[in-house]
């Protein structure tokens, strides 16, 4: 079993080993930017999914993305990167990976029960910084987001949800150093 | 700095509990007017709703009701005729312009 293993890493790269999902956005937040205003104000119905291919767009998975992520330099040392999360990359080059495969909190929300309990940043190859939540708590999510929200701090900041077996569900803010800077209770 | 709620708006949902997809949502300037929408499923899944944020208040712009229950992530194809895609669990999909 083990050779089938070694086999297998040196078949494929140590990023197909994790489940990337295709249709996330780079820096792993929703908002995208417009090339041209339009307001969504018709629809149109299709039985076949090969209008999409017409359009350039790929199916599989329960996703429509149009190109798979270029594999992202600098993971290769995280050697504890949760299984089945993404790599979430700021336009100035930082990479967030989610560490940890814990099941200290067995919600299973997000179709396992496999979660992350930390995050590293690594930028030109380099580890710049990590973080790791203690206790029963671990990260809902399956890739950081990556946001300037606070003006008054230089560059962008990482948002992550957080989940706690006896407190719930909030949002925390931290540093691309690791640090963290604040959160938001309320969320369900 | 405080993360602190300036409005809420119920009756949607962004993601269905078992699933890794956490894409049923996407946020952009589409009118081009100040600040973003957000285009986001009710919570049933039926519906595409457009929301606007005007300071403490929320407007739904547009309703599109979906041929299915939504099943995919929302994708947005940002081109020179921008339009979003989405597929509906009985295997249809929707172009919306």
């Amino acid at each position: 079993m083990k050779y089938l293993l070694i086999i297998f890493l040196c078949l494929f790269p140590l990023n197909f080993v994790f489940s990337d999902d295709p249709s996330t956005p780079l820096n792993g937040n929703l908002y995208s930017s417009q090339n041209s205003p339009f307001i969504p104000s018709e629809s149109i119905i299709y039985s076949d999914t090969s209008i999409l291919e017409m359009h350039g767009l790929i199916t599989g998975n329960g996703r429509i993305y149009s190109t798979l992520h270029e594999p992202t330099e600098g993971i290769y040392n995280i050697l504890d990167r949760n299984v089945g999360s993404d790599i979430s990359t700021s336009e100035e080059g930082f990479s967030i990976v989610l560490t940890g495969n814990s099941e200290r909190y067995r919600h299973g929300i997000l179709g396992d029960k496999n979660e992350a309990t930390g995050f590293s940043v690594v930028k030109n190859n380099e580890l710049i910084g990590q973080y790791e939540l203690g206790g029963n708590q671990v990260f809902e999510t399956l890739r950081a987001l990556i946001a300037d929200i606070i003006p008054e701090n230089d560059g962008d900041e990482i948002l992550l949800t957080v989940s706690d077996s006896t407190l719930g569900s909030r949002i925390e803010v931290f540093s691309l150093q690791g640090e963290f800077f604040n959160s938001m209770y309320g969320m369900a | 700095m405080k993360l602190v709620e300036s409005a809420s708006f119920s009756y949607v949902s962004t993601h269905q509990i078992g699933s890794n997809n956490l894409n049923m949502a996407v946020s952009s300037n589409f009118d081009g007017r100040e600040g973003p929408e957000l285009l986001i499923p009710s919570s049933d899944f039926r519906s595409l709703l457009v929301i606007k944020y005007h300071g403490d208040q929320v407007e739904i712009i547009n309703e599109f009701v979906l041929p299915g229950r939504l099943s995919t992530n929302i994708y947005l194809e940002n081109t020179i005729i921008p339009s979003i895609w989405v597929g509906t669990d009985n295997g249809l999909i929707v172009n919306i312009l």
